[in-house]
């Protein structure tokens, strides 16, 4: 049995769908992937993709048939669906065929390395191996270098908090538990009022959260723009 | 003074490919007389079972080593440009060669992960470059491949490119 065979096993499926009978449409789609097993399509690239391909179809029909049938689905969620698909799948043929050209270019520029041009000096500034750098670490070189790297961050934008007190994360929840004890609820805009630094705005959040995880406390938050209302958790 | 010695002395001295152009002028010949000066150049090394020849295309030339004496050349060489690049770096340098310019994003959407490293790493060895930005809010940085690219490819101009993406142009979703 070869391909012609297979072809005509899907043929009769298809035919065999019509008549509604799905003991047939099962004994088919035996005898084709048994056709398929025992044959040497699988040596047959093309072959062997149309063959998943009208396989793969043939299953969606098949599956399709098995949904309840009764519930009318509108024409234009079935359309959005099919346009979903059909980008998942294009993306993932682009991918799959990058993924082959990067390898095929790979190959490519191995094949012109075979021919190295005439000493140049640009390539020694970009492709010249590094030397191998061997550092010997004790406490009192790692302190230096570690105090080194520490001055040289504090000239850095973004680093002059560096050398600020972190905020304690316990003060700051029994804080934030003494004033929801004290108002009941409130929000956590009017919490970080009066704060005196973004890292204190942050560890009243982060206490907030803990009270939170905690139980203490119940916060809601109704919409990413609007406030966090805070109310203490009686139950 | 004997054209000859000119084409191949500048050849051996010069940063990289000389283009046609530069030795038309610099020789005054035209670009058929250029080419038969190459020609007979190459049956010189050859008769004197020189190592390397002149390679060309229809733009520029330059001196490289003959492929067949290649690993004979293996401690001496410079390290291949693509040593140590992994196959995500390979897939991102393909995205970069067939949509460029091509923002960061648009590399990360079609690999479906961050891209970040390997435009880096590619950057790092020379073989893509920031080309300009693009005019949409937040101004993303746009990659090209280089010139080195091309010499590594074998290709005298990125539209010599093998075909692949007709089907898959996504420009618009840019």
């Amino acid at each position: 049995m070869g391909n012609i065979q297979v072809i005509e096993n899907l043929k009769n499926l298809l035919v065999e769908y019509t008549s509604n009978t799905e003991t047939q449409i099962a004994n088919s789609l035996t005898m084709i992937f048994q056709s398929f097993e025992s044959k040497s399509l699988k040596e047959d690239i093309d072959n062997y993709a149309e063959f998943i391909l009208l396989g793969a179809s043939l299953f969606e029909l098949k599956a399709k048939r098995l949904l309840p049938q009764d519930e009318g689905v509108d024409w234009l969620d079935e359309v959005e669906l099919i346009k979903d698909k059909d980008l998942a799948f294009a993306r993932l043929l682009q991918f799959k065929a990058f993924t082959e050209v990067g390898l095929a270019m790979a190959i490519k520029v191995k094949d012109t390395e075979k021919e190295i041009p005439a000493f140049k000096y640009y390539q020694t500034s970009s492709l010249s191996i590094k030397p191998e750098i061997q550092y010997k670490l004790d406490i009192n070189k790692f302190n230096e270098t570690a105090g080194e790297v520490f001055s040289r961050y504090k000239s850095i934008q973004g680093f002059t908090h560096i050398d600020k007190d972190i905020p304690d994360l316990q003060e700051a929840i029994e804080d934030l538990l003494k004033i929801v004890d004290k108002r009941l609820n409130t929000t956590f805009e009017e919490l970080v009022s009066s704060v005196n630094s973004p890292q204190e705005a942050i560890a009243f959040f982060l206490a907030l959260l803990e009270a939170v995880r905690w139980g203490f406390i119940k916060a809601e938050q109704t919409n990413f723009n609007k406030e966090i209302n805070i109310e203490k958790n009686y139950e | 003074m004997n054209n000859k010695k000119i084409i191949s002395a500048v050849l051996l001295v010069s940063d990289g490919p000389v283009d046609h152009i530069y030795f038309e002028n610099l020789l005054q010949v035209n670009n058929e007389e250029l080419l038969k000066i190459i020609a007979e150049i190459n049956q010189d090394f050859t008769h004197a079972e020189i190592g390397f020849y002149i390679k060309h295309d229809n733009l520029k030339c330059d001196i490289v080593t003959k492929s067949e004496i290649s690993d004979f050349l293996t401690e001496v060489k410079p390290p291949p440009i693509l040593r140590g690049l992994s196959t995500p770096a390979l897939e991102t340098l393909a995205i970069i060669a067939y949509e460029q310019p091509v923002t960061k994003m648009k590399i990360s959407e079609i690999r479906g992960v961050e891209s970040e490293s390997s435009i880096k790493t590619l950057e790092s060895r020379g073989l893509i470059d920031k080309a300009g930005e693009l005019d949409v809010p937040g101004n993303p940085i746009l990659y090209t491949t280089t010139e080195l690219f091309l010499q590594k490819i074998d290709l005298s101009s990125i539209n010599n490119l093998p075909t692949i993406g007709e089907y898959f142009d996504s420009s618009e979703e840019e």
